[in-house]
């Protein structure tokens, strides 16, 4: 093939200037580290690296969940157990005063204890995680149990307001939602629940009533039996809890070393790349300067 | 005598065409580096004409012609594949910047905005009076909505440029066919005739140019000039050049570009920078629009159903989320209400401010299957969208680094018969200096023996 000079300069243009375009390549994947970094670098991985990310993010959020969590059902668990205690106080209280020995003047001492624990009871009725109360379901804003009282400041009755039962969740995983708010309005409410009986025995105390007295224990222990269940069910939550904490964080490893194995460039594997380009175009600089130079003239006298 | 005179007029000849040949050497050296320029070669002939009684000997040489040499089947090719190079080039310009619109990779796009409003529902299950959280989700909205905005903004940008771009080529290319039935009709007058190579190079080299613009063909008429088609469509005939429009035609919704004769029929574009220009402004860029709009409107409908069915803090209830009217991805927008008043965010489903029934409802509508006929969410919609983009960007890259492979190397054949060697040059240059330098010792000697003959007298 007969070959001119415009041949020669722009065959050498051609290869110097894809030889650079290579060399820039492989400059841009040392610099980010990623081997996917523009759409059309790999157009089959977008869609996971997409959806990695965004199992990433959610991931996060979920783990987040699952410690705002925590903290409602390790505060309902503490004052399950507080509530627990008191009722055990309770009864030990009931067993003395039910006993024949003692006196209507022993039974107004324990009557005031009592009524100390019926205020304990109030309180931890009226428990807020985060400015929220935890037992009035949906109701956060208010106050759920209201005491009314006589002059002396005893309590008489205890109103419940609003909806116990309402249900506060939490997503902790993309199809899975925990309730993390406790409903006890069975502790709470009715004739059976824990401010009736309380006020109750108090009465009874107070008015030396031996055979209320005696009643109420068996009331006070299907009380602590529903107290006892209720903290085992919130102990059941928790360590779902804590599995799914351990399954995302898990999950969350996995996401980022898949994308990573996507997306990321094999630092050595991009340096010597590098290398290998940057000699090519050294070479091609160097065989372009020898080839451009030939000329019949410089043999020409 | 009469045989030393002939064998004088034999050197003078001889002088001549070395001269003439010198003037061909020249004109390709100085030309080496023009483009288009095709190079010439001197053909000699030896003259046979005078008998003698032993036979008959040449009485010197002849200038024959000045050839121009070029093969015209490698620029058919080259015309051909031209417009291939100039389609994929255009679009690989105009995709590459919309690919970098719709890269999502390093987390600043569309789907971590999409990330981020998703989550702040969720947040605000988790919080569902806090003021603070309610006015975070409002924020993520509104970075949303911009993104949606500042997308749909680009790719309007990008179709009004390719519009200028297209005006621009078009002019281009009506220059470009005024210039060649300018060149026909050189071509015809007494001035030039057939062997006007510099007019010829000049042609071809304006096809070059136009066989980028768009798809052509040429027709070689015996008078020299060319008659050149697009498909079937004459665009120069003779001495005569057509003009070309530009018009917008509305079809459906969309405005459609189009290339029309100054008789209103309109013009076949098959490839060529013109080909990729319309099918980007005609057919891409609509496409992607649209995909946005849809992925918009079902967004803004789902969200709003769910929104209107919840109660808000104030108790009030049936609130639109997004402004609803004719929603577009340029247009789409938090409701003014909600913007005003937080409280209005609607999450409960029974009146309670603990309750965060809805936001848990409103977060799980990105794992729904809201859009291509309920088989897609909107993540996966929209990744199959950017994938769809990357991978015609791939394409474009990949099919332009072909063309342009290809056009180099029959680029490199071209040359190879066209193309001036300064190697070749300078050896023709001693060729034709050592030729003339023998024949003015040719004419020397003719003298000295011409005084010999007449010092005999």
């Amino acid at each position: 093939m007969r070959v001119s000079n415009r041949m020669i300069s722009e065959t050498f243009i051609n290869n110097v200037m894809k030889s650079l375009e290579r060399l820039n390549d492989s400059q841009n994947r040392v610099l980010t580290g990623r081997k996917v970094d523009q759409l059309s670098d790999s157009p089959v991985d977008i869609k996971s690296i997409q959806r990695l990310n965004a199992e990433l993010t959610d991931n996060q959020v979920y783990l987040d969940n699952i410690q705002n969590g925590i903290g409602w059902i390790n505060s309902s668990s503490a004052a399950l157990s507080q509530l627990n205690d008191l009722l055990t106080e309770a009864k030990n209280l009931t067993v003395e005063a039910a006993n024949a020995t003692r006196s209507a003047t022993d039974r107004q001492r324990i009557a005031q204890q009592l009524n100390g624990i019926l205020e304990q009871v109030l309180s931890l009725g009226n428990k807020t995680y985060l400015d929220s109360y935890i037992f009035a379901g949906t109701r956060v804003d208010e106050q759920p149990f209201v005491a009314q009282r006589d002059v002396t400041g005893k309590i008489t009755s205890v109103d419940a307001s609003g909806d116990l039962s309402g249900k506060i969740w939490r997503k902790i995983a993309k199809t899975e939602r925990i309730q993390i708010n406790a409903n006890t309005e069975e502790i709470f409410t009715g004739d059976e629940g824990v401010f009736n009986v309380l006020i109750d025995l108090r009465n009874a105390l107070h008015n030396n009533d031996v055979a209320t007295i005696q009643e109420s224990l068996s009331n006070l222990t299907t009380l602590q039996d529903k107290v006892v269940a209720k903290e085992a069910e919130q102990g059941a939550l928790m360590n779902q809890l804590e599995q799914m904490q351990n399954y995302l964080e898990n999950e969350k490893l996995q996401n980022e070393k898949t994308l990573s194995d996507i997306q990321d460039m094999d630092i050595t594997e991009a340096i010597a790349r590098f290398q290998q380009e940057q000699v090519a175009y050294q070479f091609g600089l160097a065989v372009g300067n020898q080839m451009l130079r030939l000329s019949l003239l410089n043999y020409l006298k | 005598m009469s045989d030393l005179l002939s064998a004088l007029q034999v050197g003078k000849r001889a002088l001549l065409a070395q001269q003439f040949g010198m003037h061909v050497t020249g004109d390709n050296i100085a030309n080496a580096n023009t483009p288009g320029f095709s190079r010439r070669r001197l053909n000699l002939e030896s003259i046979n004409l005078r008998k003698f009684p032993y036979g008959t000997i040449g009485i010197g040489v002849n200038v024959e012609s000045v050839q121009r040499l070029r093969e015209r089947s490698y620029d058919t090719q080259i015309w051909s594949e031209n417009s291939g190079l100039g389609r994929w080039q255009a679009e690989e310009k105009y995709l590459q910047q919309i690919e970098t619109v719709f890269n999502d990779l390093n987390g600043s796009g569309l789907s971590d905005s999409f990330n981020e409003f998703w989550n702040a529902w969720l947040e605000l299950s988790n919080h569902p009076q806090d003021m603070g959280v309610r006015s975070s989700l409002v924020e993520k909205t509104k970075i949303l909505t911009s993104r949606f905005h500042l997308i749909d903004k680009q790719l309007t940008d990008f179709s009004t440029s390719i519009g200028d771009d297209i005006e621009k080529k078009v002019q281009q290319l009506n220059d470009y066919l005024e210039q060649i039935a300018a060149i026909n009709r050189q071509l015809c007058s007494s001035q030039f005739d057939q062997t006007s190579h510099g007019l010829k190079d000049n042609r071809d080299k304006l096809i070059d140019e136009i066989s980028k613009l768009i798809d052509v063909s040429i027709v070689e008429n015996e008078d020299g000039t060319v008659d050149l088609y697009n498909n079937s469509l004459l665009l120069v005939s003779g001495q005569n050049a057509v003009t070309i429009n530009v018009t917008e035609e509305s079809s459906g919704e969309a405005l459609v570009t189009k290339l029309q004769f100054s008789s209103g029929s309109s013009l076949d574009v098959q490839n060529g920078e013109l080909l990729g220009l319309l099918n980007l402004r005609n057919t891409l860029i609509p496409a992607y629009k649209s995909k946005l709009n849809q992925l918009v409107a079902s967004l803004v409908k789902e969200v709003n159903n769910l929104h209107q069915s919840f109660y808000a803090l104030d108790g009030s209830t049936d609130n639109p989320f997004f402004t609803s009217d004719n929603v577009l991805a340029s247009n789409i927008q938090i409701d003014a209400s909600i913007e005003a008043d937080l409280s209005k965010i609607a999450i409960s489903s029974d009146g309670n401010p603990g309750n965060n029934e809805g936001a848990l409802a409103l977060n799980g509508l990105k794992e729904k299957k809201l859009l291509a006929n309920n088989t897609q969410t909107i993540q996966e919609f929209y990744s199959e969208l950017i994938s769809d983009i990357g991978t015609q960007s791939w394409k474009v890259t990949y099919e332009r680094e072909n063309a342009e492979t290809l056009v180099q190397s029959l680029e490199n054949q071209r040359q190879s018969i066209m193309g001036v060697s300064l190697d070749e040059e300078m050896v023709n240059m001693i060729k034709y200096q050592n030729a003339f330098v023998a024949a003015t010792r040719l004419i020397g000697t003719i003298d000295e023996m011409m005084k010999t003959v007449l010092q005999m007298i």
